[in-house]
């Protein structure tokens, strides 16, 4: 039996909300996309209709250092190129896990993305063309199970890009 | 070909523990926080109405 996605975010849907009233005690999420460092350029082979009909954010131009793990470098978390997904769960158990599963394309300037849950930098993922990376956390504590997880582009050339395509979360 | 990386409970408790004071230090991050969890619990609430409405529909249907 395939899995069913606990929730799903891309540019085009960036939020989601499962509750059912129905079924009230059912496991449910709120969940959010947050993405800065979107870049046009007038002589890039890119352009905003071609992210728009494939539902994929271009972040770069503004891509950290390899050697940088902070994730408020430069004074915020949203001045660097950067998605933040943000997951609220209720009826889950902290016996649970999420599964996240992002797809990221490398475009240009060897672009590295920098996984953070919370602020913590858990694992990079040097990029070579459409890549999945997958994340399996135990469900956080709390009245709500909620936590952040960034991925930020980091390259040791500036002008570095990459796509992102969307995440889902499964509930195991 | 997906790549899979294991967070355990430690580190994710440390993670929540970082963030809460990532956002204690920054009035942005926690107001936007603040703002998400007020329009899902708004749509709860629109959602939980309308099933309530739809549910005494179907009562006074079957009376």
């Amino acid at each position: 039996m395939a899995l069913q996605p606990f929730f799903s975010l891309s540019a085009s849907n960036p939020s989601m909300n499962t509750y059912d009233p129905a079924n009230p005690d059912a496991p449910h999420c709120w969940a959010g996309l947050q993405q800065f460092g979107g870049v046009a350029l007038q002589y890039a082979y890119w352009r905003l209709a071609d992210q728009l009909s494939n539902d994929e954010l271009i972040m770069g131009y503004n891509a950290v250092p390899l050697d940088d793990t902070d994730l408020s470098s430069g004074g915020h978390p949203f001045k660097s190129c950067n998605t933040r997904i943000y997951i609220s769960a209720h009826n889950v158990s902290t016996e649970n896990q999420f599964l996240l599963v992002s797809q990221l394309r490398a475009i240009q300037g060897n672009p590295t993305a920098q996984f953070f849950i919370g602020a913590s930098l858990v694992d990079t993922a040097e990029l070579a063309g459409i890549e999945q990376h997958a994340l399996l956390l135990d469900c956080p504590s709390g009245p709500y199970a909620g936590i952040d997880v960034y991925i930020r582009l980091a390259s040791p050339i500036w002008t570095a890009a990459m796509g992102f395509q969307g995440i889902d979360c499964y509930l195991l | 070909m997906a790549r899979l990386v294991a967070v355990d409970r430690e580190k994710v408790k440390a993670a929540q523990k970082e963030l809460e004071e990532l956002e204690a230090n920054d009035p942005h991050l926690k107001k936007e926080r603040e703002e998400m969890e007020r329009r899902f619990a708004k749509e709860k609430k629109r959602r939980d109405a309308e099933h309530a409405a739809k549910q005494a529909e179907k009562r006074t249907e079957g009376e």
